[in-house]
């Protein structure tokens, strides 16, 4: 057997979940409809990190909810960028030594996914305290400058997001000093799309509605 | 055959058969198939006469489609250098692109087989254009649309602060 037929077969191996079991055209036909093929883990993880890094943050915010397995994949993907922050921050005079296009490319795109998604952000399993917020939005804003001083950056609605980022900030707070609720407090809240959550007030968006 | 010295006469092309999933044989020109880098890995280490390649995972629908692209790029290839040798002007690859975009319109069970097919046989620019065509068919649509759009059940446990 040869090395590229062993090759293959270990490749197909490792696929065989992902087969859609096609016996003949009708049948595969009339599955067509119930089969789930799209879901979960059907789809490898190259490819749906691909698909995935491909959408920009608006998107990726609003189809966090579409099923775990997607989810799971973008939750990590914060928790990853959340780490990165704090790492970052230690060293935040030092963002002259970030160098090279891929980690350029990265930044921007963790500063998009940070701002679109800050009100979910944990640092792991701990909710984010309101330090660790107004450090992180410092952090998108400092590197979004850097961003644009280095030439990277230049989105209009950069801009536009940048404005809102301090009216969040301060709706949030105000909402939280009038209902009375202690930073830190958890209560049950829907958020921007409509899912319920289990919040942090520290964490909550003015937008999001209180549900003692 | 290869002793042939005439050059009038073309030495046959060299072919390669690749079998679905389901049994079907299909033979196509070596270059057509050496668009995979699955089958470009370890495509000199196998004797001429034995260029078979099962492919467990393809059916014949998927890999008709497959052959159908693969076979367009290598042509569309040689005449864009073709064009270019001769310097004439020529919009082969705006029209490849199109081409493209007409191929990859396909419902999404056909595209989910294309692109596990072009993850399988590791196509890079059929797997990016299959790719592609799935974020920018996500891109726009609420949740609900998205989960009608590919079938997905709806499991979502959207709580971030649950331990596993």
């Amino acid at each position: 057997m040869g090395k590229w037929y062993s090759k293959m077969l270990q490749r197909n191996l490792s696929l065989t979940c992902f087969g859609t079991g096609k016996v003949n055209d009708s049948e595969k036909k009339a599955n067509a409809k119930v089969e789930q093929i799209w879901n979960n883990a059907n789809i490898p993880d190259d490819v749906l990190v691909e698909i995935l890094g491909r959408l920009p943050a608006k998107s990726l915010a609003r189809i966090k909810c579409v099923c775990k397995h997607w989810w799971s994949y973008i939750y990590h993907v914060n928790g990853f960028t959340q780490s990165m922050m704090t790492t970052l921050n230690l060293a935040d005079e030092e963002f002259g030594e970030i160098t090279g296009p891929d980690v350029n490319v990265y930044l921007l795109r963790c500063s998009y996914w940070l701002r679109e998604l800050g009100g979910y952000l944990t640092l792991g399993h701990t909710p984010l305290n309101e330090r660790n917020t107004v450090t992180m939005w410092g952090l998108c804003l400092m590197m979004d400058g850097y961003l644009v001083a280095n030439g990277l950056l230049e989105l209009p609605e950069v801009v536009e997001n940048w404005r809102q980022v301090p009216d969040r900030r301060e709706g949030y707070r105000g909402g939280v000093q009038r209902t009375g609720i202690q930073d830190g407090a958890e209560f049950v809240c829907k958020d921007l799309i409509g899912n319920t959550n289990l919040m942090n007030a520290a964490n909550s968006l003015p937008e999001l509605k209180k549900q003692k | 055959m290869k002793d042939s010295f005439n050059p009038s006469i073309e030495p046959p092309k060299k072919t390669v058969t690749l079998v679905s999933s389901d049994g079907y044989d299909f033979e196509v020109e070596e270059e057509v198939a050496l668009e995979s880098q699955v089958i470009k890995d370890g495509f000199e280490d196998k004797a001429v006469d034995d260029r078979e390649y099962l492919l467990f995972n393809v059916h014949s629908d998927t890999l008709e489609l497959i052959i159908k692209y693969c076979e367009k790029h290598v042509s569309s290839r040689k005449s864009i250098s073709a064009a270019a040798a001769s310097s004439s002007s020529s919009n082969g690859e705006e029209a490849l692109k199109e081409w493209d975009e007409h191929f990859i319109s396909v419902d999404t069970n056909t595209l989910y087989d294309i692109l596990m097919a072009a993850d399988y046989l590791n196509i890079k620019s059929l797997l990016d254009l299959a790719i592609q065509k799935v974020a920018d068919t996500i891109h726009g649509r609420s949740p609900e649309q998205i989960r009608k759009k590919f079938n997905i059940e709806n499991d979502s446990i959207i709580d971030p602060w649950a331990s596993e």
